[in-house]
């Protein structure tokens, strides 16, 4: 594994191993609670009538040149249960919440991961009759990652056999990476290999963001996109192709307070408050604003904060909510909800918004807690987030 | 009195009663608590000024020397000396939320290592917990190349100072 991925690798915890050796690195303490991954569409990924469409034709030509050899298909499967996940044995781990839905064809999302498991066929045609001569059900487990810091992300594809018969036993699998957008692809491994009950095949990528690192302000998405076929000796030549791609990548130099460059995933993220943590005071306020004033910004609803960056709309806001006639009790600072910093805050937002004179301490280290939130996230300008009040 | 190496001056943007010095690449320094001296506190590996303001600019002065120099004189009101180390290279001020308008000088001018910081403050009872248009807050960083002693208390008199100590 190359230097410069080192980092990368190491954060993420991921061991690879491609091609003989491992690489297994300790896990990185995480800076921010996980709350949960939330589902996703992505699209393109090969259709159904786009796979029967190439499967039609490559029986057509190969029939069309007199070929005696079967011909071989790639589809998308149904939705299978998560029996199917573990019949087989995988070999490179992803995160625990990946196969949470089973092998549902979808992709599920955190700030810094994308996992998802899909489910595909393999089916053999003979070539004079169609009549299907072999067949391979896998799956096809997807995972990306990047990192707050690191201008790069990595993308994984397992395909894991789960059942196969006749001309489709014995067929090997390869590949390919591509990205779209605003990244290169600086490392593509999916080498052929041997499908079989335990052992799957593994392709593995890298982008970079191709986004400048000066002067900031920059911020653009890239879409990794995994590519493979199969072939066996005993075949026309290689089966029609697959293409998985993953969510889309923002990679940015945008983000106030850091000179680097990062990488998130989709996901809109969740800062966590307890009323049992360091700030209940600050806690009971948000609670309050958020249930009782319906103030937006709650966890689980989609009535999002957007990060405010301009320093003087923030000023008007704190000064609309909290303004120097507010008497502050020795001790108590105020607080205001939503945060100026949002374009929900009080002067931007229209009005609407709750203050109350709170313990100073809780105050400033809730504060800096919303700091290294927006750090740790990337939350850029306009970037929506929503936050979460545990008991 | 040494030599000064270089000298910068500029506005620092706060929210939330506080401004960081940190190095994005490793910890600046063990845990200090904010009640230790009511001026810098670090956390997480993260150094953190306290100001009397909660939203704003302050005005910083950074100066650097090879070697120990005499303190500020009487027109200071808290000056805390603190030893922080540097990673990369890259010690620097930083907002919390904002980003400098112009940078100023790195702290760590001498690359990698261990530096001390004497940090001085003036202002900070002005405009407690409001977000003034003017800039009432003032800081001078003394900044030199020094192993890593004990944080020193050279003056207390602010009442701000002694809110955050006793909070």
């Amino acid at each position: 594994m190359r230097l410069r991925y080192k980092k990368l690798l190491s954060a993420s915890a991921v061991t690879l191993g491609l091609l003989g050796g491992s690489l297994t690195t300790a896990q990185a303490t995480p800076r921010t609670t996980p709350v949960s991954s939330a589902q996703m569409a992505v699209t393109p990924k090969t259709s159904a009538a786009e796979t029967k469409a190439a499967c039609d034709a490559r029986l057509k030509a190969a029939r069309d040149a007199g070929s005696t050899k079967p011909v071989a298909c790639v589809t998308w499967g149904t939705k299978t249960s998560a029996g199917d996940r573990r019949a087989a044995i995988t070999a490179w781990p992803t995160p625990n919440w990946c196969d949470d839905h089973g092998a549902d064809n979808s992709w599920y999302v955190t700030r810094f991961k994308a996992c998802g498991v899909f489910s595909g066929d393999l089916t053999v045609h003979d070539t004079r009759t169609g009549r299907v001569t072999g067949t391979m059900h896998y799956l096809a487990v997807g995972y990306a990652y990047s990192e707050r810091d690191i201008k790069a992300w990595a993308y994984q594809v397992e395909l894991v056999e789960v059942s196969a018969s006749g001309d489709a036993v014995g067929s090997s699998a390869r590949g390919k990476g591509t990205c779209s957008g605003k990244c290169k692809v600086t490392e593509s491994k999916f080498p052929s290999q041997v499908m079989t009950r335990d052992k799957e095949a593994v392709g593995q990528f890298f982008f970079d963001t191709t986004i400048q690192a000066r002067p900031k302000g920059a911020k653009g998405e890239g879409q990794g996109t995994a590519h493979w076929n199969f072939t066996n000796p005993k075949w026309d030549g290689p089966s029609t192709e697959l293409a998985l791609s993953v969510p889309p990548v923002r990679c940015d130099n945008a983000l106030p307070g850091t000179s680097k460059i990062g990488c998130v995933m989709p996901y809109v993220p969740v800062l966590v408050y307890a009323k049992s943590g360091p700030y209940p005071e600050l806690a009971k306020h948000i609670q309050y604003a958020q249930n009782t004033k319906h103030l937006p910004g709650k966890y689980g609803t989609t009535k999002y904060l957007t990060r405010l960056t301009d320093k003087d709309k923030i000023k008007k806001n704190r000064n609309k909510a909290c303004p120097s006639s507010r008497h502050r009790p020795a001790g108590k600072q105020c607080d205001e909800y939503p945060f100026a910093s949002t374009w929900q805050g009080a002067s931007t937002g229209g009005g609407h918004f709750s203050w109350r004179m709170i313990n100073a301490t809780q105050n400033e280290e809730g504060g800096k807690a919303l700091g290294r939130f927006y750090l740790y996230n990337r939350v850029l300008e306009k970037d929506r987030f929503l936050v979460w009040i545990k008991p | 009195m040494s030599d000064q190496a270089d000298y910068g001056r500029g506005l620092v943007p706060v929210q939330y009663h506080q401004f960081q010095i940190n190095d994005e690449d490793g910890p600046a320094g063990p845990d200090l608590p904010r009640t230790h001296n009511g001026l810098i506190e670090v956390q997480d590996g993260i150094a953190t000024v306290h100001t009397g303001i909660h939203t704003g600019d302050v005005d910083v002065t950074v100066t650097q020397h090879a070697d120990a120099p005499a303190p500020g004189d009487a027109e200071w009101d808290e000056i805390v000396e603190v030893s922080l180390h540097s990673v990369s290279g890259d010690l620097m001020v930083r907002g919390l939320m904002d980003d400098l308008d112009e940078e100023l000088p790195v702290l760590s001018f001498d690359g990698p290592g261990d530096y001390r910081l004497r940090i001085h403050a003036r202002g900070r009872d002005t405009a407690i917990d409001l977000a003034p248009d003017e800039i009432t807050e003032y800081y001078l960083i003394q900044v030199w190349p020094a192993p890593r002693q004990d944080t020193s208390v050279l003056r207390q008199t602010d009442s701000y100072g002694t809110s955050v100590r006793t909070s």
